[in-house]
Protein backbone atom coordinates (compact mmCIF):
# COMPACT_ATOMS: atom_id res chain seq x y z
CA UNK A 1 0.00 0.00 0.00
CA UNK A 2 3.24 2.52 0.17
CA UNK A 3 3.41 2.76 -3.74
CA UNK A 4 0.16 3.29 -3.43
CA UNK A 5 -0.16 6.18 -1.12
CA UNK A 6 3.10 6.89 -2.92
CA UNK A 7 1.16 7.79 -5.91
CA UNK A 8 -1.91 9.50 -4.86
CA UNK A 9 0.27 12.01 -3.13
CA UNK A 10 2.56 12.38 -6.41
CA UNK A 11 -0.88 13.21 -8.61
CA UNK A 12 -2.76 15.11 -6.09
CA UNK A 13 -2.25 18.69 -7.49
CA UNK A 14 -2.48 20.46 -4.01
CA UNK A 15 -0.34 22.29 -1.55
CA UNK A 16 1.80 19.92 0.77
CA UNK A 17 -1.15 20.64 3.87
CA UNK A 18 -4.00 19.60 1.75
CA UNK A 19 -1.91 17.00 0.04
CA UNK A 20 -1.26 15.22 3.29
CA UNK A 21 -4.78 15.77 5.02
CA UNK A 22 -6.66 13.67 2.22
CA UNK A 23 -4.00 10.93 2.88
CA UNK A 24 -4.75 10.63 6.36
CA UNK A 25 -8.42 10.58 5.44
CA UNK A 26 -7.91 8.10 2.92
CA UNK A 27 -5.39 6.14 5.20
CA UNK A 28 -7.70 5.86 7.99
CA UNK A 29 -10.71 5.05 5.74
CA UNK A 30 -8.42 1.74 4.52
CA UNK A 31 -7.56 0.80 7.89
CA UNK A 32 -11.28 0.96 8.67
CA UNK A 33 -12.06 -1.07 5.17
CA UNK A 34 -9.36 -3.23 6.57
CA UNK A 35 -11.08 -3.55 9.56
CA UNK A 36 -14.73 -4.37 8.25
CA UNK A 37 -13.59 -6.45 5.53
CA UNK A 38 -10.87 -8.57 7.01
CA UNK A 39 -10.45 -10.61 4.14
CA UNK A 40 -9.59 -7.94 1.68
CA UNK A 41 -6.13 -7.81 0.23
CA UNK A 42 -4.49 -4.41 -1.04
CA UNK A 43 -5.53 -5.26 -4.59
CA UNK A 44 -9.32 -5.38 -3.31
CA UNK A 45 -8.73 -2.09 -1.22
CA UNK A 46 -7.11 -0.40 -4.61
CA UNK A 47 -10.47 -1.28 -6.33
CA UNK A 48 -12.45 0.13 -3.90
CA UNK A 49 -10.95 3.37 -3.12
CA UNK A 50 -9.58 3.80 -6.85
CA UNK A 51 -6.86 4.45 -8.86
CA UNK A 52 -4.25 7.33 -7.41
CA UNK A 53 -4.99 9.16 -10.56
CA UNK A 54 -8.73 8.78 -10.73
CA UNK A 55 -8.42 10.51 -6.73
CA UNK A 56 -6.66 13.11 -8.12
CA UNK A 57 -9.01 13.80 -10.87
CA UNK A 58 -11.35 13.96 -7.87
CA UNK A 59 -9.86 16.99 -6.46
CA UNK A 60 -8.82 18.31 -10.14
CA UNK A 61 -12.77 18.22 -10.67
CA UNK A 62 -14.14 20.55 -7.92
CA UNK A 63 -11.38 23.05 -8.33
CA UNK A 64 -13.03 26.50 -9.93
CA UNK A 65 -12.28 27.37 -13.29
CA UNK A 66 -10.09 31.17 -12.11
CA UNK A 67 -8.38 28.85 -9.14
CA UNK A 68 -7.20 25.81 -12.09
CA UNK A 69 -6.01 28.85 -14.35
CA UNK A 70 -4.12 30.28 -11.58
CA UNK A 71 -2.39 27.04 -10.52
CA UNK A 72 -1.59 26.72 -14.03
CA UNK A 73 -0.37 30.13 -14.65
CA UNK A 74 1.85 30.06 -11.85
CA UNK A 75 2.89 26.31 -12.85
CA UNK A 76 3.87 28.33 -16.13
CA UNK A 77 5.79 30.64 -14.44
CA UNK A 78 7.71 29.06 -12.00
CA UNK A 79 9.09 25.88 -14.26
CA UNK A 80 11.03 27.80 -16.56
CA UNK A 81 12.43 29.53 -13.45
CA UNK A 82 13.47 26.18 -11.55
CA UNK A 83 14.56 24.82 -15.14
CA UNK A 84 16.65 28.21 -16.05
CA UNK A 85 18.42 27.96 -12.34
CA UNK A 86 19.10 24.29 -12.86
CA UNK A 87 21.09 25.49 -16.20
CA UNK A 88 23.00 28.05 -14.64
CA UNK A 89 24.10 25.54 -11.87
CA UNK A 90 25.25 23.00 -14.05
CA UNK A 91 27.01 25.72 -16.23
CA UNK A 92 28.72 27.28 -13.27
CA UNK A 93 29.73 24.19 -12.00
CA UNK A 94 30.97 23.13 -15.50
CA UNK A 95 32.98 26.09 -15.56
CA UNK A 96 34.46 25.65 -11.93
CA UNK A 97 35.36 21.65 -13.19
CA UNK A 98 36.82 22.80 -16.26
CA UNK A 99 39.14 25.73 -14.20
CA UNK A 100 39.93 23.24 -11.91
CA UNK A 101 41.01 20.49 -14.22
CA UNK A 102 43.25 22.90 -15.91
CA UNK A 103 45.20 23.15 -12.68
CA UNK A 104 45.89 20.47 -12.10
CA UNK A 105 47.20 19.89 -15.65
CA UNK A 106 49.18 22.99 -15.26
CA UNK A 107 51.02 21.69 -11.95
CA UNK A 108 51.94 18.56 -13.55
CA UNK A 109 53.37 19.79 -16.33
CA UNK A 110 55.16 22.80 -15.05
CA UNK A 111 58.81 22.92 -12.91
CA UNK A 112 60.18 25.14 -10.73
CA UNK A 113 64.10 26.22 -11.11
CA UNK A 114 65.67 28.53 -8.55
CA UNK A 115 67.98 30.82 -10.51
CA UNK A 116 70.79 32.81 -8.52
CA UNK A 117 72.18 35.46 -10.15
CA UNK A 118 75.26 37.01 -8.54
CA UNK A 119 76.01 40.90 -9.47
CA UNK A 120 79.70 41.47 -8.59
CA UNK A 121 81.13 45.12 -8.58
CA UNK A 122 85.27 45.78 -9.14
CA UNK A 123 87.56 48.43 -9.20
CA UNK A 124 89.30 49.47 -11.91
CA UNK A 125 92.15 47.27 -10.79
CA UNK A 126 90.11 44.26 -10.64
CA UNK A 127 89.46 44.03 -7.17
CA UNK A 128 86.21 43.17 -6.02
CA UNK A 129 84.14 45.71 -4.63
CA UNK A 130 80.83 44.30 -3.73
CA UNK A 131 79.04 41.17 -4.54
CA UNK A 132 75.21 40.44 -4.38
CA UNK A 133 73.50 37.82 -4.64
CA UNK A 134 69.66 37.98 -6.22
CA UNK A 135 67.42 34.82 -5.81
CA UNK A 136 65.14 34.24 -8.60
CA UNK A 137 61.64 31.24 -9.12
CA UNK A 138 61.52 30.32 -12.78
CA UNK A 139 58.61 28.19 -13.95
CA UNK A 140 59.04 26.44 -17.26
CA UNK A 141 56.27 24.42 -18.83
CA UNK A 142 57.72 21.11 -19.73
CA UNK A 143 54.32 19.45 -21.19
CA UNK B 1 -12.25 11.97 -26.53
CA UNK B 2 -13.86 8.55 -25.39
CA UNK B 3 -17.02 8.21 -23.06
CA UNK B 4 -14.93 8.02 -19.93
CA UNK B 5 -13.61 11.48 -20.88
CA UNK B 6 -16.98 13.30 -21.35
CA UNK B 7 -18.25 11.35 -18.37
CA UNK B 8 -15.30 13.04 -16.18
CA UNK B 9 -15.95 16.33 -18.14
CA UNK B 10 -19.84 16.63 -17.46
CA UNK B 11 -19.15 15.54 -13.64
CA UNK B 12 -16.83 18.34 -12.96
CA UNK B 13 -17.80 20.65 -10.09
CA UNK B 14 -21.08 18.13 -10.02
CA UNK B 15 -19.59 16.24 -6.68
CA UNK B 16 -19.86 19.06 -4.36
CA UNK B 17 -23.63 19.99 -5.41
CA UNK B 18 -24.26 15.71 -4.63
CA UNK B 19 -22.42 15.74 -1.67
CA UNK B 20 -24.16 19.00 -0.24
CA UNK B 21 -27.56 17.67 -1.16
CA UNK B 22 -27.36 14.02 0.31
CA UNK B 23 -25.87 15.83 3.56
CA UNK B 24 -29.01 18.00 4.28
CA UNK B 25 -30.87 14.96 4.46
CA UNK B 26 -28.75 13.70 7.13
CA UNK B 27 -25.34 13.58 8.89
CA UNK B 28 -23.35 10.95 6.94
CA UNK B 29 -19.78 9.14 6.66
CA UNK B 30 -17.52 8.62 3.48
CA UNK B 31 -18.87 5.17 2.47
CA UNK B 32 -22.41 6.02 3.10
CA UNK B 33 -22.05 8.93 0.86
CA UNK B 34 -20.56 6.51 -1.51
CA UNK B 35 -23.31 4.00 -1.57
CA UNK B 36 -26.10 7.13 -1.41
CA UNK B 37 -24.98 8.71 -4.44
CA UNK B 38 -25.47 5.06 -6.41
CA UNK B 39 -28.82 4.65 -5.43
CA UNK B 40 -30.22 8.11 -4.85
CA UNK B 41 -29.00 8.28 -8.88
CA UNK B 42 -30.61 5.14 -9.64
CA UNK B 43 -26.89 3.78 -10.48
CA UNK B 44 -25.96 6.55 -12.89
CA UNK B 45 -23.84 8.75 -10.82
CA UNK B 46 -21.00 6.17 -9.05
CA UNK B 47 -18.00 7.34 -7.49
CA UNK B 48 -15.07 5.64 -6.50
CA UNK B 49 -14.65 5.95 -2.16
CA UNK B 50 -10.98 7.56 -2.83
CA UNK B 51 -12.26 10.27 -4.93
CA UNK B 52 -14.63 11.48 -2.55
CA UNK B 53 -11.72 12.88 0.21
CA UNK B 54 -10.40 15.23 -2.02
CA UNK B 55 -13.91 16.78 -2.56
CA UNK B 56 -14.98 16.68 1.21
CA UNK B 57 -11.02 17.89 2.10
CA UNK B 58 -12.62 21.26 -0.63
CA UNK B 59 -15.63 21.16 1.55
CA UNK B 60 -13.83 20.90 4.43
CA UNK B 61 -11.86 23.39 4.10
CA UNK B 62 -14.23 26.06 2.37
CA UNK B 63 -16.54 25.65 6.02
CA UNK B 64 -19.14 24.38 4.12
CA UNK B 65 -19.50 21.16 6.18
CA UNK B 66 -18.03 20.03 9.25
CA UNK B 67 -16.96 16.60 10.63
CA UNK B 68 -16.90 14.97 13.86
CA UNK B 69 -15.17 11.64 15.01
CA UNK B 70 -18.18 8.91 16.21
CA UNK B 71 -17.10 5.88 18.15
CA UNK B 72 -18.14 2.37 16.40
CA UNK B 73 -18.01 -0.72 17.88
CA UNK B 74 -14.84 -0.97 20.62
CA UNK B 75 -12.05 0.23 18.52
CA UNK B 76 -13.17 1.75 15.11
CA UNK B 77 -14.49 5.56 14.55
CA UNK B 78 -16.38 7.01 11.97
CA UNK B 79 -16.07 10.35 10.41
CA UNK B 80 -19.38 12.15 9.75
CA UNK B 81 -19.89 14.91 7.75
CA UNK B 82 -22.15 17.94 8.60
CA UNK B 83 -23.69 20.26 6.38
CA UNK B 84 -23.09 23.97 7.70
CA UNK B 85 -25.25 27.18 6.75
CA UNK B 86 -22.47 28.42 4.73
CA UNK B 87 -22.84 24.73 2.70
CA UNK B 88 -27.05 25.50 2.65
CA UNK B 89 -26.24 28.34 1.02
CA UNK B 90 -24.26 27.18 -1.67
CA UNK B 91 -26.23 24.13 -2.02
CA UNK B 92 -29.19 26.65 -3.06
CA UNK B 93 -26.75 28.47 -5.34
CA UNK B 94 -25.09 25.35 -7.06
CA UNK B 95 -28.67 23.86 -7.76
CA UNK B 96 -30.00 26.95 -9.56
CA UNK B 97 -27.05 27.65 -11.47
CA UNK B 98 -26.82 23.53 -12.52
CA UNK B 99 -31.10 23.58 -13.11
CA UNK B 100 -30.42 26.65 -15.70
CA UNK B 101 -27.93 25.06 -17.53
CA UNK B 102 -28.93 21.58 -18.06
CA UNK B 103 -32.43 23.24 -18.59
CA UNK B 104 -30.43 25.33 -21.39
CA UNK B 105 -28.37 22.22 -22.55
CA UNK B 106 -31.96 20.18 -22.85
CA UNK B 107 -33.86 22.93 -24.89
CA UNK B 108 -30.83 22.87 -27.47
CA UNK B 109 -30.68 18.78 -27.31
CA UNK B 110 -34.36 18.68 -27.45
CA UNK B 111 -34.47 21.42 -30.41
CA UNK B 112 -36.86 23.76 -28.36
CA UNK B 113 -36.67 27.39 -27.23
CA UNK B 114 -38.04 30.50 -28.10
CA UNK B 115 -38.26 30.94 -32.06
CA UNK B 116 -38.53 26.72 -32.41
CA UNK B 117 -42.20 25.29 -33.42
Amino acid sequence: MREYYRQIEAWLPCSGRARRRILNAIRGRVEEYRAEHPGADDAMIQAHFGEPKVIAQGYLDEMGTEELLTALRFRRKIVPLVAGAAVSMMLLWTVGVGIALADVKDSATDTTKIVEVVTTTYNTEGDILDMIAHTYTVKENVG
Amino acid sequence: MGNDNYQITFRRGVMSLVILALLKREDMYGYQLVQETANSSGGNLTTQEGSLYPVLYRLLDQGLISDRRVRVGKRMTRVYYHLEPAGLEKLKELTAEYEAITQGVFQIIQGGGNGDA
